[in-house]
């Protein structure tokens, strides 16, 4: 941050002693471009006052209300605004979703609201039992076919597996079939 | 247009998006829970493991139910080619083919009982499981949500 915009930054919290204000003006007005254009308006402005019959407040209004529309700090300020509201938006939809995950269990029969877990449980349980019904008795028919891969197999590669005794005969049995 | 207005719509827009990504199933349920023909349930997490501490499960599946985060359920008692009946399912299957669609895992049919499972991978790694049943007298919607594995549902069902 620049030395001025600390000072302006000061200026502006009505932070800036008397010292510190003349050095501010003093930097503003010896900057060149139009860097700072509307804050050079004010303190010309403020100089001006003194010369002529302007009421002071109507002079301070007029740069202030630009001042808040054009200037890069009125700027940052109105951003400043624009990211809490996101901030906000995103703190209270979160809340929300939080509030909508609440430690409860219930039932609704016939439209009226049951705040019991265990009629709750036993609803669920009884549902999820009727729904896995066909599912259950399928797999439970499956069931035959987990022996069926054993059974496939032909019996000398089978043997090999329970008895090492079996194994020379197996290899002799392979060799023969070879 | 202002800095700040296009600000606060992109806000906006960022919100209402977060908030519709876990809204289509609910909007469901929030349909359907205070109809007189439904019954509906709903679970969250602390209560579920209240369930399973006092409930009979083996270890294996309160270990299952202890990563469930919440659990919804709506049942219908009517028969299936009813006219609420086919409103429901016509909303669920819109629901499960929205943004983030579901894929099937199983599915049977028993008896006059038809039967779908259904999971979607969501943020954090957790899982939605729907299971969608339909038969002549009855017809459920549940909704799971947690970290559930297509194995430990495979083990839920076999129990």
């Amino acid at each position: 941050m620049k030395e001025i915009d600390v000072l302006l930054e000061k200026y502006e919290n009505c932070e800036l002693s008397l010292q510190e204000e003349a050095d501010l003006k003093r930097r503003l007005l010896e900057l060149s471009g139009n860097e700072y254009t509307l804050y050079k308006q004010l303190f010309n402005a403020y100089a001006e006052l003194n010369k002529s019959d302007v009421p002071a407040a109507h002079v301070h209004n007029n740069i202030v209300s630009k001042l808040r529309v054009h200037t890069p700090i009125s700027k940052r300020r109105i951003f400043q605004y624009a990211y809490l509201s996101v901030a906000a938006s995103i703190v209270l939809a979160v809340g929300f979703f939080g509030l909508t995950q609440q430690k409860e269990a219930f039932v609704i029969e016939q439209g009226v609201r049951y705040d019991d877990m265990e009629k709750a449980v036993g609803c669920a349980d009884e549902a999820i039992t009727e729904a896995i019904a066909p599912l259950r008795s399928s797999m439970q028919s499956l069931q035959p076919i987990k022996g069926l891969e054993g059974s496939l197999k032909p019996s000398y590669v089978a043997t090999t597996i329970k008895d090492s005794s079996y194994k020379v005969r197996d290899d002799s049995m392979l060799k023969s079939r070879n | 247009m202002g800095n700040k207005k296009k600000l606060i719509i992109v806000s906006i827009f960022l919100v209402s998006n977060f908030l519709l990504y876990a809204q289509t199933l609910s909007a469901v349920f929030d349909k359907y829970s205070e109809k007189k023909e439904f019954r509906y349930v709903s679970i969250s997490k602390d209560m579920i493991n209240l369930a399973s501490l006092f409930g009979k499960e083996d270890a294996g599946n309160s270990q299952m139910l202890s990563r469930i985060d919440g659990m919804k359920v709506l049942t219908l008692k009517a028969p299936r080619k009813s006219p609420t009946a086919h409103g429901f399912f016509v909303d669920i299957e819109k629901a499960i083919t929205s943004e983030n669609p579901f894929e099937t895992l199983m599915e049977a049919r028993d008896n006059g009982v038809f039967t779908r499972v259904l999971n979607r991978q969501t943020k954090n790694n957790k899982t939605d499981v729907v299971i969608v049943s339909k038969s002549d007298s009855v017809q459920h919607f549940i909704w799971l949500n947690g970290t559930i594995s297509a194995q430990e549902l495979q083990n839920m069902i076999k129990k």
